[in-house]
């Protein structure tokens, strides 16, 4: 069976956690995630091949806690996440992923998430047009309601699989 | 044309010298194309590399199973490939193979397996009933863990109960092996997780490295060296700590470390060294056999799917006592002997039992017993629920004389009293009066043929009474043509004085009896009617005497009664004694008019602890 190793990163509390949590039944607590800083959860997509996601759902990245570049290695794709309310949260991704990139050149999903709440400020879609060559994909996500995350894990294993 | 012609002809100009160089590339195609083609070539270098190889393959692959064992490790997923294809294709020509081999087979499995469940027998034997395996259940009890984990521990200095190999850079968990199936579950999850817990590990404990000296600088390129030569690619950081051990409760993860691959091992116990040893050569091998799919890992994890068998041997164990195991073993014989001697006893004793019942159920019921019900219960013992006459033989006798042995402490039996009218017990009632009869003549003047029904004697006045009264209390007799040619004699003097005598000891014999009643009561309870009874039946033998002299015969019967309560209670009490006493004579038969009756009230002056509260039968005798 094939299986890929996907990394979630994105800045705290944009809802990475959740996002994993909404498409698989995990096994481990989520103080892992505080403590050696990564959680791993599997699932099983059925695209044309059928392909094992082992989603290492890493801890938040804020100023003062970057991500361990150890757990990029091996990895196939990643899946940046931003929070659709928080102005700043996608400078943030978008800095991530340019760590990201200098650790591991694998092809990533923009995750916009959190669209089941209004904003009141967002950012200038042309900021997010500039930089949309970056990704593979960009998904407007709500881990609350559940809306597109299934989509957005099985485009990613249709791009790790190829 | 010849070279040595055309030197000779050169001229000494720069354009000479052009077409000299012209006619060395000439000659140098010239030879090319005379030459073998170059697929020839490669033909013939393949057939020497052919024969070559030819040459050292034998020795080659035995110098080199003999020197890691990695070639039967290399053929034995493409030896099962093959095998399972020929197997398919030629399922015919492979049964006709097997055929001679499967008797064999079937001979040998079925002795492993009886050795095998003996051995197991033995054990669950041996864990469950002796001293050591109740004191184990204790101590387990005492220490929180299951039974069969302390046995473990107990038995086992160590066993490798889980073995992960698991692709370094990923995380990816490539192939398992484990003693239970179940195990397997969530074993990629956890394998991604334990890497990256050993990368968290390895970052945290990183060491900054030191000014080595040149005897460590030494060292460490000495094990640089060996370590390089044990694992091809391998690139060892001198900044980073490798986590080689994880202990939790009672299991211990080693972690076996490869360039490419970790060998994650889950044992309880203390491995030892070699098994250690063994673990690591593993990781080397799957290393060596292995390395272009661990470096150029894409996901796919099929391909490791033969390293199952090599994993599989990692499941390695070690006993303490190996010696224990060796024994003979003599509980589990024991225990079949045991079950095989009882199984045999409980099956005699069931088929005794049930054959007993059957023989009893059978029996006719032609001698005055009859058998109303009769159970098995248990494993050895018959209820039996008869009706027997009390004229009939004995039950014992009964079943004895139907060729059946009793055995008493098998068979209970519960007789309910009935009368029987079947011949047997009805010639044995006759035969009874016979005896009687005779014993007031003492002599044998009366005889009873049973074959034609007959009472051939003579008899006096008194006997041939008796004998008639005595006939008439036979139930059912009249269902038998019983013929009595009875010679009667008349009442002589001599006779007189016998019914004289005769009467005087049936009076006596009336008189003794006493009828006794409870305090403050009138009613008479079974004992005392018995008694009433045999007064009814003796006072009938003593009007027939009364007759034949001419006399009449009364009973005057007394009521009685202590000093207990007023003198009047008890005047009535002891008139009542008296008539219920008369009424149950009536009620026997005895005629109304022989019967009187009188209350004596308190018997007074009666000595202590005397029981007065009677009823006091007499005889009267009157002239007619």
């Amino acid at each position: 069976m094939l299986q890929k190793k996907v990394c979630v990163l994105g800045p705290t509390g944009v809802g990475k956690t959740s996002l994993v949590k909404q498409y698989v039944e995990g096994i481990f607590s989520d103080k892992y995630l505080t403590s050696i800083g990564v959680k791993v959860d599997k699932k099983l997509v059925e695209t044309d091949v059928p392909v094992q996601l082992m989603i290492w759902d890493l801890e938040g990245v804020d100023k003062f806690c970057g991500f361990n570049p150890r757990h990029l290695r091996g990895a196939s794709g990643m899946l940046i996440v931003c929070d659709h309310t928080r102005y700043s949260s996608l400078a943030e991704a978008l800095e991530i992923l340019f760590l990201a990139k200098q650790h591991s050149d694998i092809p990533a999903i923009l995750a916009i998430n959190k669209t089941d709440l209004p904003v009141s400020q967002t950012w200038d879609p042309s900021i997010l047009a500039s930089h949309q060559h970056q990704f593979e994909h960009l998904i407007e996500t709500s881990a609350k309601t559940g809306e597109s995350v299934e989509r957005m894990f099985t485009l990613m294993a249709k791009l790790v699989s190829t | 044309m010849s070279n040595s012609k055309r030197e000779s002809d050169a001229p000494q100009n720069i354009d000479d010298q052009a077409s000299l160089q012209a006619l060395k590339d000439l000659d140098t195609i010239r030879q090319i194309i005379a030459s073998p083609a170059i697929s020839e070539q490669e033909k013939q270098r393949k057939e020497e590399a052919r024969k070559f190889v030819a040459d050292v393959l034998t020795e080659a692959l035995h110098e080199r199973e003999y020197s890691d064992a990695s070639i039967s490790q290399a053929l034995a997923p493409i030896v099962d490939s093959s095998l399972k294809r020929s197997a398919k294709a030629q399922r015919k020509e492979m049964t006709d193979y097997m055929f001679p081999l499967v008797g064999e087979l079937v001979r040998k499995y079925v002795t492993a397996f009886i050795r095998d469940f003996i051995e197991k027998t033995n054990e669950i034997v041996e864990n469950s009933l002796t001293l050591k395996s109740l004191s184990w259940r204790y101590k387990a009890w005492r220490s929180g863990v299951s039974f069969s984990s302390y046995v473990a521990a107990q038995i086992y200095t160590y066993q490798v109960h889980q073995v992960l190999l698991i692709h370094r850079e990923t995380g990816i968990l490539l192939n398992s092996a484990s003693l239970q199936i179940d195990d397997k579950h969530n074993a990629d999850v956890i394998s991604s997780m334990l890497s990256a817990v050993a990368d968290f590990v390895s970052d945290s404990f990183k060491q900054i490295p030191s000014e080595p000296n040149k005897s460590e600088i030494a060292q460490a390129n000495k094990q640089e060296v060996e370590l390089e030569n044990r694992l091809p690619n391998s690139q060892p950081n001198n900044t980073s700590q490798d986590l080689n051990e994880i202990r939790s409760g009672d299991f211990t993860l080693h972690i076996k470390h490869g360039p490419h691959a970790l060998l994650v091992s889950a044992v309880t116990g203390s491995i030892s060294p070699p098994a250690k040893t063994k673990l690591q050569y593993t990781l080397e091998q799957i290393h060596s056999l292995y390395s272009r799919q661990l470096s150029d890992f894409s996901g796919d994890t099929s391909v490791f799917a033969p390293t199952s068998l090599t994993l599989q041997e990692c499941l390695m164990s070690e006993q303490k006592d190996a010696d224990s195991n060796k024994r003979a073993p003599w509980f589990a014989f024991i225990l079949i002997c045991i079950a095989i001697a009882l199984s045999i006893w409980y099956t005699a004793v069931s088929w005794q039992t049930n054959t007993l019942h059957e023989k009893i159920y059978a029996l006719p019921s032609d001698q005055g017993i009859i058998i109303n019900h009769s159970e098995v219960v248990g494993l050895k013992q018959i209820n039996v629920s008869v009706l027997r006459d009390p004229n009939a033989v004995t039950f014992a006798q009964w079943i004895n004389n139907n060729g059946i042995d009793k055995q008493a402490s098998w068979l209970i039996v519960e007789e309910v009293p009935f009368v029987s009218i079947s011949e047997t017990v009805v010639h044995a009632k006759i035969e009874r009066i016979v005896a009687k009869v005779n014993q007031l003549s003492g002599s044998e003047s009366l005889q009873f043929n049973a074959d034609s029904n007959e009472l051939n004697g003579e008899l006096n006045a008194v006997q041939s009474a008796l004998l008639t009264r005595e006939l008439s209390k036979i139930t059912g007799l009249e269902q038998f043509s019983l013929t009595q040619n009875i010679d009667k004699q008349q009442l002589t003097p001599q006779n007189e004085d016998i019914s004289e005598r005769a009467m005087t000891l049936l009076s006596g014999e009336i008189s003794q009896l006493q009828i006794d009643f409870a305090l403050a009561s009138a009613l008479l309870d079974e004992e005392e009617l018995k008694k009433l009874s045999h007064i009814s039946d003796t006072f009938a033998q003593l009007v027939y005497f009364a007759d034949e002299l001419g006399l009449d015969a009364k009973l005057l019967v007394l009521g009685a009664s202590d000093n207990v309560g007023s003198l009047s209670v008890n005047q009535a009490l002891s008139i009542a004694r008296a008539q219920n006493t008369a009424d149950a004579l009536v009620a026997l038969g005895i005629d109304k008019t022989q019967v009187m009756t009188s209350g004596l009230g308190i018997i007074e002056d009666a000595p202590p602890n005397t029981n007065v509260r009677k009823a006091i039968i007499h005889v009267i005798i009157n002239n007619k």
